[in-house]
């Protein structure tokens, strides 16, 4: 209930004991979430991979890149040492720098996808369809359905085959560009290729679960009443909509991470997605995967690995917890 | 404009704007990817005659437009143009049998799926408030948040190259024990995620008038449960099996890969590292039309199944 209605309407108000200075949400919130010691070690988790993603540069022991002298044969494929804790891999680079800055492409990926694809775009285009209807909710819900039917992994690999090469082309142009070359040969653009990818998909589950609650919002008396006393649509949607389905964006965000998170490193596991010298999960969770490979120099699959399903366990186990509270009709 | 007929048709035309969007949008996309049709057949040593009597030739010089609607009328006989990389051979000649070989590798996945996963979710859901129902949902949940790309390495290690027990890789039909490391991995996911919609569902049904009633009556609990909650409950399991189709088509791409099953998973991954356009684009065309009217056919059979559902929604 926002401040302008409860003045309005003194007598209503005291009536519902609105005046009455409530306990503020959130602490309700950080209550029953302290209360739930898995997710509160899953959300330990997920902050500390995030931090060693932005602090990856200061933690880092080595360069991730490698050079001529880890190339010798004694620095090759090294199981873990005083001076490698994770060991070395087939280019005798260490795994523990490499895991490091490994964070760091999943961190941009999903940080920039969730706040363009989910937030900006889904969120966005689940109001709008939602509360306008008629034509733009259509088209936005045509656009929706052709993207959600084309299976994900089968649009991003369409996508890697047919614009990235032209992509390739102009960026490799621009290498001996004076401010863009350096970020770009270190990388940027295929991390930008990924992001753009993952985006156009990304907003789909978000922006139907928006509209959904949407529909049924603006059926309520209280968004009739605001309309019916002049409200601008941008004053309803921020001050009666929007407080109705801050729930389902926080839930819709943290389920999607993980599926990001998953989308690059399936899409990287397969060649198409960031390529090297640039580390992540899914090229070192291929590097160490065959069999072979594995029963010789286990650590190669095990130290990613690991670290890459813990990731995927806790938002999974964090995003349960969430739901629970939110939602609190499936418990 | 309720009843169920009219229904139909609105879904059915509604269904149309979508395939179009689809199919352009494929289209486009493989007319961006690099390297054109002339040159990959001159090797790029034609004079400018014979480019301009091949592109004629290819209908290359005709409008977007008219290229487009020559290549869906092409698509709507079963032509979908021949493969780059196999000498002389038609693209559905290729893909149709590693399609069939991809079905049959996700029979027992979708069957094991749903049998296993919904007595599992009614199990937890008539056992909400003791100790099992948390314990086992959590373990469902990490079980289907492993990504595949991990999990099928380490158990070709474990039950292939240390214990000995299965064979790494291969496919020999389904009757063979080569499938049985591949249905696990494709089962495990979506068996975690049917039965939690299940508990769910049931755990939304449990509170409903008809279930007090039916124990008012005095029924026995087993009936109340098998013949008035879970009857009930298995509604939202019509949209659980097309999302299960969509998760076992992607998971397909990754078994396949990895466990050298030559079906249409591994050979997308292949059309596109050898830069066969006309291959992907049907792959992707056929997938996709499946999914619109598996979808289609749900919407339709709900207003069969549940008439309550509002015919007008949508």
């Amino acid at each position: 209930m926002t401040a302008d209605t409860a003045t309005m309407l003194p007598a209503a108000a005291n009536v519902y004991g609105l005046d009455r200075p409530a306990v503020p949400a959130w602490r309700t919130f950080v209550r029953s979430l302290l209360k739930r010691k898995l997710a509160c070690v899953a959300l330990c988790y997920i902050v500390l991979f995030y931090a060693t993603a932005i602090f990856a540069p200061a933690i880092a022991p080595y360069s991730y890149e490698g050079s001529s002298h880890d190339l010798r044969k004694e620095n090759v494929l090294q199981g873990p040492s005083w001076k490698h804790p994770f060991g070395t891999d087939r280019l005798g680079r260490d795994l523990l720098s490499r895991v490091i800055y490994a964070t760091r492409t999943t961190m941009l990926i999903t940080v920039a996808t969730t706040i363009t694809g989910g937030l900006f775009l889904g969120v966005g285009l689940g109001l709008l369809a939602g509360y306008r209807r008629g034509l733009v909710d259509s088209l936005i819900n045509r656009l929706g359905e052709a993207l959600g039917s084309i299976p994900d992994l089968l649009l991003l690999l369409l996508l890697a085959a047919t614009i990235r090469p032209r992509i390739d082309g102009w960026v490799r142009h621009a290498y001996g560009w004076p401010v863009l070359g350096g970020p770009l040969r270190t990388g940027i653009a295929d991390i930008t290729f990924v992001f753009f990818a993952l985006t156009l998909i990304d907003w789909v589950g978000q922006e139907r679960l928006i509209r959904s609650q949407v529909l049924a919002v603006r059926q309520e008396e209280y968004v009739l009443a605001a309309r019916a006393m002049g409200a601008s649509t941008g004053r309803v949607l921020w001050n009666h909509v929007f407080p109705n389905i801050r729930h389902l964006v926080v839930l819709g965000t943290t389920t999607a991470i993980g599926a990001i998170a998953l989308s690059e490193i399936s899409l990287t596991f397969f060649g198409l997605g960031v390529r090297a010298p640039t580390p992540s999960f899914g090229d070192m969770i291929y590097d160490g995967s065959g069999p072979r490979q594995v029963l010789a120099h286990p650590h190669l699959l095990l130290v990613p690995g690991t670290i890459a399903i813990l990731f995927f366990i806790s938002f999974a186990l964090f995003g349960d917890a969430l739901n629970d509270i939110l939602n609190p009709r499936t418990r | 404009m309720t009843g169920v007929f009219p229904f139909i048709v609105r879904r059915l035309l509604a269904a149309i704007p979508v395939v179009l969007l689809v199919t352009i949008a494929t289209f486009w996309l493989g007319r961006c990817a690099p390297g054109d049709p002339i040159t990959a057949r001159t090797g790029g040593k034609a004079s400018p005659e014979t480019v301009a009597r091949l592109k004629h030739q290819l209908h290359l010089d005709d409008n977007v437009a008219v290229q487009y609607v020559r290549y869906m009328s092409e698509v709507v006989h079963g032509d979908f143009g021949t493969s780059q990389r196999h000498v002389n051979q038609s693209v559905s000649s290729i893909i149709f049998p590693k399609m069939w070989i991809s079905l049959q590798e996700n029979i027992y996945p979708f069957i094991l799926t749903f049998t296993i996963g919904m007595p599992i979710g009614i199990y937890l859901a008539m056992r909400r408030g003791h100790w099992q129902d948390p314990s086992v949902t959590a373990l469902l949940l990490i079980l289907s948040a492993i990504p595949v790309v991990i999990l099928i390495p380490t158990l070709q290690v474990l039950f292939a190259a240390k214990w000995k027990l299965l064979p790494v890789a291969g496919w020999h039909g389904i009757f063979s024990r080569y499938i049985i490391l591949p249905t696990a991995v494709l089962t495990v996911p979506g068996l975690a995620g049917v039965a939690r919609l299940m508990r769910i569902s049931m755990i939304q049904v449990m509170d409903d008038d008809f279930v007090r009633t039916a124990r008012a009556k005095g029924l026995q609990e087993r009936i109340v449960v098998l013949r008035h909650m879970v009857r009930n409950a298995m509604l939202p399991m019509a949209t659980a099996i097309v999302s299960s189709l969509f998760f076992l088509f992607i998971g397909s791409f990754f078994v396949e890969s990895l466990f050298g099953i030559p079906g249409i998973g591994a050979e997308s991954i292949a059309t596109i590292n050898g830069r066969d356009y006309d291959e992907i684009m049907a792959i992707t065309i056929i997938s996709t039309v499946a999914f619109i009217v598996a979808n289609m056919a749900v919407d339709i059979a709900y207003t069969f199944i549940d008439p309550r559902i509002r015919l007008d929604a949508g």
